[in-house]
C-alpha cells in the first residue's frame, strides 16, 4: 500500500480507502459463498462466517463505514449469488432486507464507541468490549429479522422464532469462529506494517493476547479432553446434555487462559464439527449441534474476556502503584533537599561572621594572633561541613541513593523530626500542628538500608500521626534497641474523627489521606528485613512500632 | 517575675543568645562582645531561662527550631519571668506563618532568616536594647504604685475625667483626684501627657 501512514497519515488516503473496501467485498463474498454448506431447508446457513468478518471490518475500522459495507454486500447478496427466495416484496424490500444486518452491526459498534468515550459502562471497554458486541450485534440482527418476518403481511413458510433462531446461531457462530483471529491477523499485519493501521478510536485488533503459561496450556489441554469424554459418554446417555460439559470446561479454559484460549478450546473442535455437519445432519439437528456450539463459544469467548479484562486492570494497578511509589518517594527527596538546603544556613552562618572578623582584624594580626588562629578553624571546620552537606545533597536522586549503606538512626530520626516539623508548621498562623517529642538513646545504632527509602517509611508514619493528633498534643517519637535490634515507636493520641471544631486544617478531608503512606511504609521496612505493628496502648494512644535488625557499626557518639 | 534593679543584678547593654548549634551561637556571642555587648551563650533554653531567673538581659538572640523548647516557647517562658527582655528570633526554616507568629503573638522585634544578616542583626539588637531599658525604666517607675492606683492609672491614660473614673470605680471624685497626685508624685510625671507616655513604654507588662 502505497504511503502507508508510517510516520503520518496517508499520501492518498482515498486509494488506502478503496483498497479496503476491495478487499473486503473479496473476503465478504468468499465466506458468504462458504455460508451455504450449511444451508437446510429455508435456511441459507446455519454457520455464516461473513458476519463474522464484517463485525471484524467494522469493529477494526470503525462504523462510518457501514455505507461501504452495504454498498460492497449488496451486488453480492443480490447479483454475484443469488438469493435463497426467502425475501418477498420486491427489490426494494429485499434490499431493506439486506441492509438489516450490516446497518444493526454498525449501530452497536457505533454504541459499544459512544459508551466507551463517555465512560458510562466498563463492559463497553477494554477486552469485555468486543465479547459483549458479537454477543448483542447477532441478537438484534436476529430479533429484527424475525419481529419484520412477524409484520409482513403474508405469512412466511417459516416461523418467526424459527428465524430468529436460526439467524442467531448462523451469525453468532460466524462471528465467534471468525472476527477474533481475523482481528488478531489484521493486528499483526500491522504491527508487521504490512497493513495500513485502523482508526484512532478503532477496536482492540493490535492488543497484545497475554500468553498463557506453559502449565496453564497443559491444564487447558487436560481439562478440555475431559469435557469431550463427558460430552462423549453423555450423547449415549442423554444427548440433549452432551453439550453442558464442554460449555463449562471451555468457560473454566477461557477463564485461566483468556481469550486466545477460548477460542482455540472452543473454534477447533467447533470447526471439526461443524465441517463434519455438512450433509450429513437434517436441518433441526444440525440447528441442535450449531446451537451448541455457538452456545459453547460465546460462553468461552465471554469468560476469556473477563479473564483478560482482569489482567488489564491488575496490570493498571501494578502501573499505578509504581507512579504512587515514585511520587511518594520523590515527596520524600525534595523533604530531605529543603532540610540540608536549610540545615547549610547553619554553617555558612558561622562562616560568615567569622570570615568577616578576619576581614575586620587582618590588618592588626599579631594582636589578635589567637583569635585568627580559633577563626580560621572554625571556619575550616564549617566550610568541611558545608562541602558534606553539598555531597550528601548531590547524591539524592542519584544512583548512589539508592545503594544500601549504614544508616545511623539517631541522626535519621533526628531529620525526620525536622522535616516533619516544618510540614506541620506550614498551617496559618495560629494554627500550627502538634509538637515532636524525640526520645533518642545515648548510643547510635546503625542499620543496614537505603537512605531515601527508610526515611520515606518513617516519615510517611510520622506524618501520618501529626495529621492524626490533636493540635495541642504531642508526637512521641522514640527509639530503643537491643542487641539485635532497633525498636522504633510512633505514639500519638488521636480524637474521634481527628476533626476539631477549633482547628480548620483538621476539617479539611484532603489532610485525611488514603492510607498511601502507611502501605508504602509496610513496603518499605518489610524489605529492609523489619516489620511494622500498630495498636492502642492503654491510655488510649496510638502506637506504631518498627522493628530493624541491627548491624555492627562505629559509634559516632 | 522579676521586678527591675531587685536582685541588683542591673543588666547593661546584655544580650544572652541561644542556639542548640554551638560554633554558632558562641560565634555570634564573640561577635556582639566585640561590638561592646556583654554576652552569654546558651546551647538549649532551659538553661538560659534558670540564667535569665538570676541575672536578666536586655536582648535575647534566639533560634526557633530548637529540640528540646523551641525559640516561641522560650519567649513564652521568658515574659512571665521578665516583660522587659527584647526578643529577636533567627531561624534556618523561615516559614510566612512562623514571622507572623514571631512579632504578633510572640512579642519579637524581628525575624531573621538564616545565614544571618549580620548589619540587620546588629540595628535589631541596638533597637531591643533601647526598647528594653525604655520598657526597664517605665516599670521602675511604676513599680511602687499599688493596684487601685494602677486601675486610675490606666483608666485616666485612657482618657476619662476624674468623675468617670470614680464612677467607673465607684470611688468619690476627691479620692481620685488623690489618687491622681499619688501617682505624679510616686513616677515623676510632670503631667498627663507624661503619663501616657509612661504607660505606653510599660506596655502590656503594666496589666
Amino acid at each position: 500500500m502505497p504511503n502507508a501512514g508510517v510516520d503520518g497519515p496517508p499520501r492518498y488516503p482515498w486509494l488506502r480507502a478503496i483498497g479496503l473496501w476491495l478487499a473486503y467485498a473479496v473476503l465478504y463474498s468468499a465466506a458468504h459463498a462458504v455460508a451455504h454448506f450449511w444451508a437446510g431447508k429455508y435456511i441459507y446457513s446455519l454457520c455464516y462466517p461473513a458476519a463474522g468478518v464484517r463485525l471484524a471490518f467494522l469493529w477494526r475500522y470503525g462504523a462510518r463505514w457501514t455505507p461501504a459495507v452495504i454498498v460492497a454486500e449488496l451486488p453480492i447478496q443480490l447479483f454475484v449469488m443469488g438469493v435463497s427466495g426467502l425475501h418477498h416484496g420486491g427489490l426494494l424490500g429485499e434490499i431493506i432486507a439486506l441492509c438489516r444486518a450490516p446497518m444493526v452491526t454498525g449501530a452497536a459498534v457505533a454504541l459499544e464507541r459512544w459508551i466507551n468515550r463517555r465512560g458510562l459502562s466498563d463492559m463497553a471497554s477494554g477486552p469485555m468490549a468486543l465479547g459483549v458486541v458479537a454477543v448483542l450485534a447477532p441478537t438484534a440482527i436476529a430479533f429484527l429479522t424475525g419481529a419484520m418476518e412477524w409484520l409482513r403481511p403474508n405469512p412466511p413458510k417459516v416461523s418467526s422464532f424459527s428465524t430468529i433462531t436460526v439467524f442467531l446461531v448462523g451469525d453468532m457462530l460466524g462471528i465467534l469462529l471468525v472476527t477474533p483471529p481475523l482481528l488478531w491477523l489484521v493486528g499483526w499485519l500491522e504491527s508487521h506494517w504490512l497493513l495500513p493501521r485502523g482508526e484512532p478510536d478503532g477496536g482492540s485488533a493490535d492488543q497484545a493476547l497475554p500468553r498463557p503459561g506453559r502449565w496453564r496450556v497443559v491444564e487447558a489441554g487436560l481439562v478440555l479432553a475431559f469435557g469431550w469424554y463427558c460430552a462423549k459418554r453423555l450423547i449415549e446417555v442423554n444427548p440433549d446434555l452432551c453439550v453442558l460439559p464442554v460449555l463449562l470446561t471451555t468457560s473454566w479454559i477461557g477463564l485461566r487462559t483468556g481469550r486466545g484460549g477460548a477460542w482455540v478450546a472452543t473454534a477447533i473442535p467447533s470447526l471439526f464439527v461443524v465441517f463434519w455437519s455438512i450433509g450429513r445432519l437434517d436441518t433441526s439437528l444440525g440447528l441442535s449441534l450449531h446451537m451448541g456450539m455457538a452456545a459453547t463459544g460465546v460462553s468461552a469467548f465471554l469468560a476469556g474476556s473477563f479473564a483478560d479484562a482482569q489482567a488489564e486492570a491488575r496490570a493498571a494497578l501494578a502501573r499505578r502503584d509504581r507512579i504512587l511509589y515514585q511520587a511518594e518517594r520523590l515527596k520524600t527527596l525534595r523533604a530531605m533537599s529543603l532540610a540540608v538546603l536549610h540545615e547549610i544556613s547553619q554553617p555558612l552562618s558561622t562562616l560568615a561572621i567569622e570570615s568577616r572578623y578576619l576581614a575586620e582584624v587582618s590588618g592588626d594580626a599579631e594582636h589578635h594572633a589567637a583569635e585568627i588562629i580559633a577563626s580560621a578553624n572554625l571556619i575550616a571546620r564549617k566550610a568541611d561541613r558545608l562541602a558534606t552537606m553539598i555531597r550528601r545533597l548531590r547524591r539524592f536522586g542519584g544512583r548512589a541513593a539508592d545503594k544500601p549503606a549504614m544508616l545511623p538512626l539517631t541522626h535519621l530520626l533526628s531529620d525526620i523530626s525536622r522535616m516533619a516539623t516544618i510540614e506541620s508548621q506550614q498551617g496559618e498562623a495560629g494554627h500550627r500542628g502538634p509538637g515532636i517529642k524525640l526520645g533518642l538513646p545515648n548510643a547510635e545504632f546503625f542499620v543496614m538500608g537505603q537512605d531515601v527509602e527508610l526515611t520515606q517509611a518513617l516519615l510517611n508514619l510520622l506524618r501520618n500521626a501529626l495529621a492524626a493528633s490533636p493540635r495541642d498534643e504531642t508526637v512521641h517519637l522514640v527509639l530503643r534497641g537491643d542487641a539485635s535490634e532497633a525498636l522504633i515507636r510512633i505514639v500519638n493520641r488521636v480524637t474521634l474523627g481527628s476533626v476539631q471544631a477549633d482547628d480548620p486544617a483538621s476539617q479539611d478531608p484532603e489532610r485525611r489521606g488514603m492510607g498511601v503512606g502507611r502501605i508504602i511504609a509496610q513496603a518499605i521496612i518489610e524489605a529492609h528485613g523489619g516489620r511494622l505493628t500498630h495498636f492502642r496502648d492503654d491510655h488510649g494512644r496510638i502506637v506504631h512500632e518498627v522493628n530493624l535488625p541491627l548491624v555492627e557499626g562505629k559509634d559516632t557518639q | 517575675m522579676i521586678v527591675p534593679g531587685m536582685t541588683g543584678a542591673e543588666p547593661c547593654r546584655s544580650v544572652y543568645v541561644v542556639d542548640d548549634d554551638a560554633d554558632l551561637s558562641e560565634s555570634l556571642a564573640r561577635m556582639l562582645s566585640r561590638k561592646g555587648y556583654i554576652t552569654c551563650s546558651f546551647t538549649d533554653a532551659r538553661t538560659m531561662l534558670a540564667h535569665c531567673a538570676q541575672a536578666p538581659c536586655e536582648c535575647l538572640v534566639t533560634d526557633v527550631m530548637m529540640t528540646d523548647m523551641d525559640g516561641f516557647q522560650l519567649a513564652e517562658a521568658l515574659r512571665g519571668i521578665d516583660p522587659a527582655s527584647a526578643i529577636v528570633f533567627m531561624t534556618a526554616w523561615p516559614t510566612a506563618s512562623a514571622a507572623v507568629d514571631a512579632i504578633r503573638r510572640f512579642g519579637g522585634l524581628d525575624y531573621l532568616e538564616k545565614p544571618i544578616d549580620q548589619d540587620r542583626l546588629l540595628a535589631a539588637i541596638a533597637e531591643g536594647v533601647a526598647w528594653s531599658k525604655l520598657r526597664r525604666s517605665a516599670l521602675q517607675r511604676l513599680a511602687s504604685l499599688t493596684g487601685r492606683e494602677r486601675q486610675v492609672l490606666l483608666l485616666l491614660t485612657a482618657g476619662l475625667s476624674n468623675k468617670l473614673v470614680a464612677a467607673r470605680l465607684e470611688v468619690s471624685a476627691k479620692t481620685v483626684e488623690d489618687h491622681r497626685a499619688a501617682i505624679m508624685g510616686k513616677t515623676g510625671a510632670m503631667g498627663l501627657a507624661d503619663l501616657i507616655a509612661l504607660v505606653r513604654d510599660a506596655g502590656e507588662a503594666l496589666e
